[in-house]
């Protein structure tokens, strides 16, 4: 692999806001919401000052969808961007801080408009990890558009037309904090979103804050070459951040880092969406069911009295 | 059966021959004897051969058969797998190399024979390979394994050995056959003395050797006219005078394009014609085994003989019919020459005497007169037994009919046709398969959503209508309250939060280093479990320190048992499946020897208590132990299966 322009890469940090999430993190000794927010902001300081075109995107994450909280005014259109620089300060944790507010206020208030039609207290982590590789998709697409534009317009603006270049294979990667448990049901949609990532180059990273151990993010990590963590002491999350994952690909290659020890590979079943540990598998369709089926539900093969294969 | 009274080691059904005259049977294998009973005894008689009576077992690679060949004549059998047919072949080995073991030690650099080194070569092999010699004692001296099954294993590594030590030695390879010069026969260079007109033309037996071969009509005139109408000199005279003649014109021809080789010699032309007729009735066969679905342009070459390469471009040649005639003789002269060459020298005739090498033909014409009819001779004969297979060969292939193509030889090729361009046979692919019947996706995500609203605990719907739709309001009503305090609760941690006046330190500093010394540490989960601190502290130091505390005797020794312990399980693996009583045995003993060979690990894992040597040596020896594990477990299952196959027969 070809060494980079410069080292700066794209981070999207994902936060669960989800309920449980915020119960658990709560109720852990030693960790409040307010000192679990400092220290992200922190992060946030200290990666964009590691690299001037380090860019930065913090989504949240709640029962009812996805927001996204913040962005770098480089991660805009070109007119969006001059007109947010204005009115920016210095600090992105100001904007982050801000921009997180505005978000978790604003879901709060669509549900409390809506009643009770939303689902769950576990996060939509499959629509989460979609909406921020489409934004992710988007910046693509956006910097393959103006590096081919410098290049039309030759001369007109050498140096914009190099950085675009720069950007278009700059490194992006995904880290996902989370707290609450993995929802089964989700499975299909999340392994979709992790193979999507791994295709289009995107690590994924995660930082398990809840009880026991994630499947689905210890998948993603292991699938897109990610690093998957649960820290002992979540009460120093700030250096679990700050030693492991403001590091880019390219860095972790010379560094030894915690590994993905063991990584459960149990999918959910398509009937129940139960999480399972053997089950039957579609010789057609690859469809996976807790229970023997006299024909696939997914793509209708008759197993004729019970034949799938186990 | 009443006749041998010997125990039947393998019993498997197998039919006698392949293809559809093939006969179903039962193939029976004694220490001694391979036989063959037909399942309908009025369809085939019973096969009985002597194992020591077969010269040569051929398998063919992926397909169930054998072939046993003999000196009665060759018996082909068809097993139902290929494993049966494996076991079959190492029951034949078995049984086979009584004899010819100790050829084997005595010879070595026979192709398919176990190689079994001397005591003098083993003892070189282990001068050079220290760890050989310390799995060798551990094992063959200590009665674990025999010398052959040890030597069985590292056939390839003894055979580079062998060869090393044997070409340092002087002699053991074989002979290389001589091939044949790849200069062309018009190398044959008149040389004349300037002073008469006459032009002298040297030959050797070589060279009368390679004319014959390259020139089959020389050689059939010769084999005609020689010892009765003509003798040996006026024959070689005719022959290079045609020859000068021909040459002259050719260096003629690229100036004026005058004739072609139209006016022969008529001591040659009657056999060049008979050669001609012979050679367009072979391309006419070549043509009827070329598949023209395939080959299109399969007879562009043929015309050239050999098959040895084409003429380029030749149609858009300028200079016409007749230049191109002159060029096709050049280029069938080529190609014969290039086929003889590759052909080899034919075997015998390389081997004369050479003691004519540049003595002039008259000098020496008695003798050479002698040579030169041997070599006719000799290679009429060898020409004669060629033509005998090839013409079986073809019979063979055109069944019957020799100049059309079989009505199922044309069947299978369009069938083959039609097949690779599956895409010009539009309709029949819509009837052979029934199309994959995709359920609508959103099923499932409404699924996932009705999934969602009973709550991620998964709760089950209850049969009551009314009840479960109370108890939905009242979950989405608490989980909606839930949803307010996390927001809430969340809202009010961020107000707390002063961008700009960020803490600091941001976290307990001590807590800080030591996730810093977690992370950058080897964890080792087990180890830690199994040691407690003793591990932690040993897993701090870097991985190359860590033999340090360990005396290298004692390495020296682990090291020794590792090397054993992977033989053990190379030999125990290749008994796996265990489909013959032999395999069977073998493992069993093998298994035995691990067992004890895990004991031993073990105890030394258990060395120095709570020392973290006792740690070190653990984690050195822990993936040995888990693969004795593996081996053993797997082999308990096999034998289980072994145990309830038997049952059932």
């Amino acid at each position: 692999m070809a060494e980079f322009a410069d080292d700066s890469s794209l981070l999207a940090i994902l936060l669960d806001v989800s309920p449980s999430a915020v119960v658990h993190l709560a109720s852990t000794p030693g960790l409040s919401l307010q000192t679990l927010l400092e220290q992200l902001l922190i992060f946030v300081n200290a990666f964009s000052l590691l690299n001037d075109g380090n860019r930065l995107a913090v989504f949240t994450a709640g029962p009812s969808g996805c927001q996204l909280a913040y962005c770098s005014s480089s991660c805009l259109p070109p007119a969006a961007a001059a007109e947010a620089a204005a009115e920016r300060g210095t600090a992105p944790s100001a904007e982050v801080l801000k921009g997180l507010w505005q978000a978790i206020a604003g879901t709060a208030a669509a549900e409390k408009a809506g009643g009770g039609t939303f689902a769950g207290t576990s996060c939509q982590f499959s629509s989460a990890l979609s909406r921020m590789l489409c934004f992710i998709n988007s910046l693509q697409c956006r910097a393959a558009a103006a590096a081919a534009g410098a290049e039309l317009s030759g001369g007109a603006g050498p140096s914009g037309g190099a950085s675009a270049a720069v950007r278009k294979q700059q490194p992006m990667r995904l880290l996902c904090l989370t707290a609450a448990p993995d929802v089964p049901s989700q499975y299909i949609a999340v392994m979709n979103s992790i193979f999507s990532a791994q295709r289009s180059g995107v690590l994924i990273d995660a930082c398990q804050l809840g009880v026991g151990d994630s499947s689905f993010l210890q998948q993603a990590a292991h699938l897109t070459g990610g690093i998957y963590l649960k820290p002992d002491k979540p009460q120093a999350l700030l250096q679990y951040l700050n030693s492991v994952f403001s590091l880019d690909a390219s860095t972790r290659q010379y560094l030894r880092l915690p590994g993905n020890t063991r990584v459960d590979f149990r999918a959910s079943c398509f009937c129940h969406k139960r999480q399972i540990d053997l089950g039957f598998v579609c010789s057609a369709c690859l469809s996976i069911f807790c229970e023997q089926l006299p024909a696939c539900l997914t793509c209708g093969t008759d197993f004729q009295g019970g034949q799938g294969k186990k | 059966m009443a006749e041998s009274s010997e125990p039947v080691l393998f019993t498997k059904r197998a039919q006698r021959g392949t293809g559809q005259n093939a006969v179903d049977g039962v193939c029976l294998i004694t220490r001694t004897k391979v036989r063959w009973e037909p399942s309908d005894p009025s369809k085939a008689q019973t096969a009985v051969l002597e194992i020591s009576a077969i010269t040569r077992t051929q398998q063919a690679p992926g397909k169930p058969f054998i072939k046993l060949d003999t000196a009665t004549g060759p018996l082909v059998l068809g097993f139902t797998t290929v494993s049966d047919r494996d076991d079959a072949v190492d029951l034949l080995k078995q049984s086979k190399p009584a004899a010819p073991l100790k050829a084997a030690t005595a010879s070595p650099g026979g192709g398919d024979k176990l190689l079994v080194p001397s005591a003098v070569q083993a003892a070189a092999l282990f001068q050079e390979d220290r760890d050989l010699e310390s799995v060798y004692k551990s094992l063959v001296v200590a009665g674990i394994l025999s010398e052959q099954e040890f030597w069985r294993t590292r056939q390839s590594q003894l055979r580079d050995a062998l060869a090393r030590a044997g070409s340092g030695g002087g002699g053991q390879r074989s002979k290389q056959r001589v091939g044949l010069p790849s200069a062309m026969l018009a190398d044959v260079k008149p040389s004349a003395d300037g002073q008469t007109e006459k032009v002298h033309f040297t030959l050797t037996p070589q060279s009368i050797q390679q004319i014959f071969v390259e020139r089959p009509e020389v050689h059939r005139a010769y084999l005609a006219h020689v010892p009765r109408s003509m003798d040996e000199k006026a024959f070689w005279t005719r022959y290079f005078k045609q020859q000068y003649k021909r040459m002259a014109q050719r260096r003629r021809q690229g100036l004026t394009g005058d004739g072609g080789d139209d006016d022969e010699d008529e001591l040659f032309a009657p056999f060049r014609k008979q050669l001609r007729e012979q050679e367009a009735a072979q391309a006419k066969l070549a043509m009827g085994r070329v598949d023209p679905t395939v080959n299109v342009a399969a007879d562009d070459g043929e015309r050239l003989g050999g098959g040895f390469g084409a003429l380029r471009d030749g149609a858009s040649d300028l200079g016409g019919p007749r230049r191109r005639t002159a060029l096709d003789s050049i280029a069938k002269d080529v190609n014969r020459h290039a086929a003889v060459v590759l052909e080899g020298a034919p075997e015998g005739l390389a081997d004369l005497d050479m003691a004519g090498d540049g003595s002039e033909q008259q000098q020496q014409q008695q003798q050479q007169g002698r040579d030169t009819s041997s070599i006719a001779v000799a290679l009429a004969a060898q020409q004669k037994a060629a033509a005998a297979k090839t013409a079986a060969a073809a019979s063979a292939a055109v069944a019957g009919d020799g100049d059309s193509v079989s009505p199922e030889r044309l069947r299978e090729w369009q069938e083959r046709a039609a097949s690779a361009l599956d895409d010009l046979t539009l309709d029949e692919r819509h009837k052979q398969y029934t199309p994959l019947n995709i359920t609508d996706p959103r099923s499932y995500f409404d699924s996932t959503a009705a999934a969602m609203a009973d709550g991620p605990d998964g709760k089950q719907p209850t049969h009551h209508h009314h009840q479960q739709q109370q108890q939905q309001f009242t979950g989405a009503a608490a989980q909606s309250a839930a949803s307010a305090d996390a927001a809430s609760a969340l809202l009010a941690a961020l107000d707390a939060i002063q961008p700009l006046a960020l803490p600091n330190p941001p976290c307990d500093p001590d807590l800080a280093s030591a996730v810093v010394l977690e992370l950058s540490q080897d964890r080792d989960e087990e180890l830690i479990r199994e040691f407690g601190h003793v591990a932690a502290a040993a897993l701090q130091l870097p991985p190359q320190d860590r033999t340090h505390g360990v005396q290298s005797l004692l390495l020296e020794h682990l090291r020794a048992e590792a090397l054993k312990t992977n033989e053990l399980l190379r030999h125990f693996w290749a008994c796996m499946p265990l489909l013959s009583a032999i395999r069977a045995e073998k493992a069993a003993n093998l298994a035995r020897h691990l067992q004890e060979q895990r004991g031993l690990l073990a105890s030394h894992m258990r060395h120095h208590p709570g020392s973290s040597q006792q740690v070190h040596v653990t984690m050195m020896l822990r993936p040995l132990a888990h693969a004795i594990d593996a081996a053993l477990a797997r082999y308990e299952a096999e034998a289980e299966e072994r145990q309830r196959q038997q049952q059932k027969l």
